[in-house]
């Protein structure tokens, strides 16, 4: 019986295999890692006393149904090097470490090996941003992880070696900037970045907190993040990125522009958070080239066939930033799509 | 319906005999199963919260739980006569009528109340009640727009509001609609404002609790 | 009895959608007057020309328009305006956020009406006011282009704009004041569609807290009411559900057209009611966070709908009569030192997540939603063992049953004051939320828990 093949076991592979099998398909997943889970894979929980509608309580299920499931065959540690085209699917070429393999009787493919975050390029962390007390966003996904507030009640632990009294979260970093190689707006920052801010409030209800957005952006379907919310939960706005950064021995110093009064201003902080773009992933050349796709101008990927008739599906964020949500949901329907599409070429 | 609260629990411990040996808890499952008060559930959660209760002080004592579908009829409590006989103390979790009737039937037992008999009332919305009615014997709502001045104004005036009315807010408690304003809405809604000024009043009290107890016969049931 | 009646894949209440492949009926919300049946065969009946008509249906898409409020007279809405593109002398100006943030739609809007102005008319001045520039699709690339026509864009916050009664614009920030008059086109602000309040009770879903017909819950993603096969759409889902109308679209008409290739019961126990016992209260129909229920008009008793029924539980722990029972239900208690029941939804996962079992030499309970555990039952462990027990729920508002959790927590709350009236220990009972992603958090407490327990 032919397979379907979801390279990447991300949230977005894994959704949809888990649809696919569900319906009654023969699923190959290929996963270059020893295991599921991808870019969220170590993510940790952004609820205050309420859900922050991240979507991660979700993701736990779905791979735990791809485990499960005994539709899925899981290839870890392994990559897709070539794609041959035969008369009916495709094989497609695998290699996990010295080993070349060929799997054959691929039905239709889904691509879903995600995107690269800016803090993981080489080129993602200017020389100015160096300090103790500069960190990712992402660096907070250890500390929630390992967090001990909702049960045993004690505070978030910094992993940082200092226990700042202030922080400052700087959105667009690594986004809407030519010079970051990201002309576009990766959207989901603004939400991601605002629920570490709310997990802080609800830690530390005496810590200044402050968010400088170019456009602050909507945060999800489930979540209007709006200047009233942030002013109920006593987080700073500001509606401009600093112009400078000077870094003294007891702060960082930020100076921006206070647009409405027409001034400079500067404003200090113990802790700058850094958002960080979603950037494409680091294969897309090779996927283009194997699975005649078209990267667009930002290095996203997108189809130049309909999948109906070449059977090459993409699937989260290969082809655009988003978030867990969409991200799942997209590719529901995608696997959806899938099948009909089976569906009705097996009725002709 | 007849709407009922389960009593504190505290209160109930206190009344039950300290001497006891066994225990039945009888839920009723009509009005007070619907109004969540003394049902199965609460029949059931009140036997094994005594339990505990009575094990972690060191007593021996038998509590049973059974539910019946009315309280306020024969048929329905004969079936649990040898469970009464068989326990030293009931307690019906029944409105008033229950309690009362199960004393009737068995003369001899100490039948105890576990639920409050509240009013007749609608349900608001799930688990909330508001009181309708007082059962006064003598029904007016069709010369008060269907709102009852009886039992829906705090002070059971039938001429007018009282000086107390406030925004629509009863001054007994600003969480009470006044009954009056209530009143007067639904008939200008209902274009019966006229009918308000030809109550002429007083009321009849006689079918309510001046005439003394009460009791009434369907005469379809009766030859003379 | 209904073998009479026209059968569809979809019923929409509101504006259809345009599929081929789809059955399709449209009902529009004055019309209709009750909707019963679950999942693959709806019953839904409405008012037609002084007839009452029924149709089947196997999915429900309601979709229907916001309702618009603009914030000032005498401008035209932003979702409604139309190019003006004869030689028009006075400037465009549209404001895309007045007093808060409006959704990346919006913006999609605005930027294309001003380009549009502006390509048929670069001679005449368009202003563009806003808060945030909001992304989505290709909103960067008109943002772009529409700068490079020499839209005027003036980035404001609150209290730098003020639209006059007859439409005079004045912006002061900065060096910059300006005062305006001109085509006035102003972003209105979303409410829910009407009549939402009418839909919640016919389809016997809870509205959301801004009057929307979705919950705020993940597990509600991205088009799902609480009911099975009910799908929401628009003005019916909620405040952004513009900027991902496209998505909801696709994602609704796969969801439909994969639920017209079978649906199958949630798992394999039976709930039934009992329907010698069952006094028709409407408690589990008013409780029931998945419209799971309704009355079985013969039997004169509730009945569940298998398909739509999510399995929580919640109905037959809070039936007054004890009427519903499951098949799955006479499970041992343990016989342990330490009791936990938890979610398969969140403790269990969480369980997963960590390194070493932290449930390890425990017996645990794992329910599909908390709101399954007895109030009797509570009493009845706590008599039967001398050990603590600890009941372990989701995080607020991430309940896969919308409100298991809280229903979960009530019962505890007031057992506990009930422990409390008789003296006994109330902290016997425990009861906490917490993510699958809290593994460690979860640890270290059991860790105490235990140690607390054994001593």
């Amino acid at each position: 019986m032919s397979r379907i093949a979801v390279i990447g076991g991300g949230i977005a592979g894994c959704t949809a295999a888990a649809e696919l099998a569900a319906a009654g398909q023969q699923v190959l997943l290929i996963e270059k890692e020893d295991s599921l889970g991808g870019n969220i894979k170590n993510y940790g929980c952004k609820a205050d006393s309420l859900c922050t509608r991240c979507n991660l309580c979700l993701v736990d299920s779905v791979f735990n149904q791809v485990h499960q499931e005994e539709n899925i065959e899981v290839l870890f540690d392994t990559t897709v090097i070539d794609c041959l085209k035969e008369d009916e699917g495709f094989t497609l070429i695998t290699s996990s470490g010295e080993l070349e393999e060929q799997q054959p009787d691929i039905s239709e493919v889904i691509l879903a090996t995600g995107h690269t975050r800016w803090s993981e390029l080489e080129t993602g962390t200017p020389e100015i941003f160096r300090d103790e007390r500069i960190i990712w966003a992402s660096d907070f996904e250890d500390m929630l992880e390992g967090r001990q507030d909702q049960l045993t009640g004690q505070n978030l632990k910094f992993d940082l070696g200092f226990e700042p009294e202030s922080a400052v979260f700087l959105q667009c970093n690594g986004s809407r900037s030519l010079q970051e190689k990201a002309r576009y707006c990766s959207k989901v920052c603004c939400g991601y970045n605002y629920r570490i801010a709310r997990v802080l409030r609800n830690n530390f209800p005496e810590m200044d907190l402050s968010m400088f957005f170019i456009d602050m952006q909507e945060a999800g379907f489930l979540v209007n993040l709006s200047r009233e919310d942030l002013k109920e939960r006593e987080i700073d706005y500001y509606n401009c990125k600093p112009l400078r950064l000077e870094k003294e021995k007891d702060s960082l110093i930020l100076h921006y522009e206070d647009q409405q009064r027409g001034k400079m201003a500067t404003l200090e902080t113990d802790l700058l958070v850094l958002s960080e773009g979603i950037h494409p992933g680091s294969n897309h050349e090779r996927w283009a080239r194997i699975f005649n796709l078209q990267e667009n101008e930002d290095g996203f990927l997108r189809t130049i066939w309909s999948p109906a008739e070449s059977g090459i599906y993409l699937a989260g964020t290969i082809t655009s930033p988003g978030d867990i949500a969409t991200t799942m949901a997209e590719s529901k329907t995608v696997a959806y799509k899938l099948l009909e599409n089976k569906l009705s070429k097996a009725k002709v | 319906m007849i709407v009922g609260k389960l009593k504190d629990v505290a209160e109930i411990k206190e009344m039950l005999p300290e001497d006891i040996e066994s225990l039945l808890i009888i839920g009723c499952g009509t009005c007070v199963s619907v109004s969540l008060a003394g049902g199965e559930r609460e029949a059931n959660s009140l036997r094994d919260l005594l339990e505990l209760y009575y094990s972690s002080q060191g007593q021996d004592v038998r509590v049973n739980a059974t539910t019946i579908k009315r309280q306020c009829d024969d048929e329905f409590i004969e079936t649990e006569e040898l469970s009464i006989e068989g326990h030293d103390v009931v307690l019906s979790l029944a409105c008033g009528v229950g309690v009362q009737h199960l004393g009737i039937k068995h003369p001899e037992k100490i039948i105890l109340p576990g639920v409050n008999t509240t009013f007749y009332g609608r349900n608001a919305d799930v688990g909330e009640w508001e009181e309708m009615c007082l059962g006064c014997g003598d029904c007016i709502l069709d010369d008060f727009a269907g709102v009852c001045p009886v039992a829906r104004c705090s002070k059971s005036l039938i001429h007018g509001p009282c000086g107390g009315s406030q925004d629509g807010k009863c001054e007994v408690d600003d969480e009470i609609d006044c009954g009056w304003e209530l009143i007067y809405n639904r008939a200008e809604d209902t274009g019966q404002l006229d009918r308000l000024l030809e109550y002429e009043g007083p009321k009849d009290w006689s079918t309510y609790r001046d005439g003394g107890v009460r009791s009434h016969k369907n005469p379809e049931f009766f030859s003379e | 009895m209904s073998g009479s009646i026209e059968q569809y894949d979809v019923a929409y209440i509101g504006q259809a959608l345009p599929d081929d492949e789809l059955s399709q009926v449209t009902i529009p919300v004055s019309a209709l007057t009750e909707c019963r049946g679950e999942i693959g065969d709806f019953t839904l009946s409405f008012q037609a020309e002084d007839d009452l008509k029924q149709v089947r249906a196997s999915n429900i898409v309601i979709n229907l328009k916001h309702q618009e409020e603009l914030p000032v007279d005498c401008c035209t809405s932003l979702l409604e305006a139309e190019a003006n593109l004869a030689e028009e002398e006075e400037p465009l100006i549209i404001v895309q956020d007045y007093q808060d943030l409006s959704a990346a739609a919006l913006s999609k809007e605005g930027l294309e009406l001003a380009l549009e102005v502006k390509e048929s008319n670069p001679a005449r001045e368009v202003y563009y006011f806003y808060q945030a520039m909001r992304f989505m699709d290709n909103n960067d690339e008109l943002y772009e282009k529409a700068r490079e026509k020499e839209v005027i864009f003036l980035k404001h916050d609150l209290g730098d704009l003020e639209i006059t009664d007859k439409g005079k614009v004045s912006y002061q920030r900065e060096d910059i004041k300006l005062e305006l008059t001109g085509e006035l086109t102003v972003a209105p602000e979303l409410k829910p569609a009407a009549k939402l309040d009418k839909l919640a009770r016919i389809f016997n879903i809870t509205r959301g807290p801004e009057g929307y017909l979705q919950v705020d819950n993940i597990y509600l993603q991205p088009t799902l009411s609480g009911k099975r096969g009910v799908y929401l759409l628009a003005g019916a889902r909620g405040p952004n559900s513009l900027t991902y109308e496209q998505e909801e679209i696709q994602y609704t008409l796969q969801e439909v057209k994969r639920n017209l290739t079978g649906v199958e019961e949630i798992d394999e126990e039976e709930r039934t009611v009992d329907d010698q016992k069952c006094v028709v209260c409407y408690t589990c129909y008013r409780l029931c966070p998945h419209g799971a229920i309704q009355r079985d008009e013969e039997l004169n008793s509730m009945k569940i709908m298998p398909l739509a029924c999510q399995a929580c539980n919640l109905c037959i722990s809070r039936c007054p009569m004890g009427a519903i029972s499951r098949s799955g239900e006479d499970e041992q208690q343990p016989k342990d030192e330490r009791q936990v029941i938890i979610c398969e939804n969140s403790a269990a996962l969480a369980r997963e997540k960590a390194e070493t079992d932290p449930f390890a030499d425990t017996v645990v309970t794992e329910v599909p939603c908390v709101s399954t555990v007895k109030k009797e039952e509570i009493y009845q462990r706590l008599a039967n063992h001398k050990s603590d027990l600890l009941i372990l729920g989701c995080i607020s508002e991430s309940c896969k049953h919308l409100t298991g959790h809280d229903r979960c927590e009530q019962v505890v709350n007031t057992a506990k004051e009930d422990l409390e009236k008789l003296d006994l220990d109330p902290d016997r009972v425990n009861y906490h939320r917490l993510s699958p992603r809290m593994a460690t958090d979860l640890s270290a407490y059991l860790a105490d828990w235990k140690g607390e327990v054994l001593q």
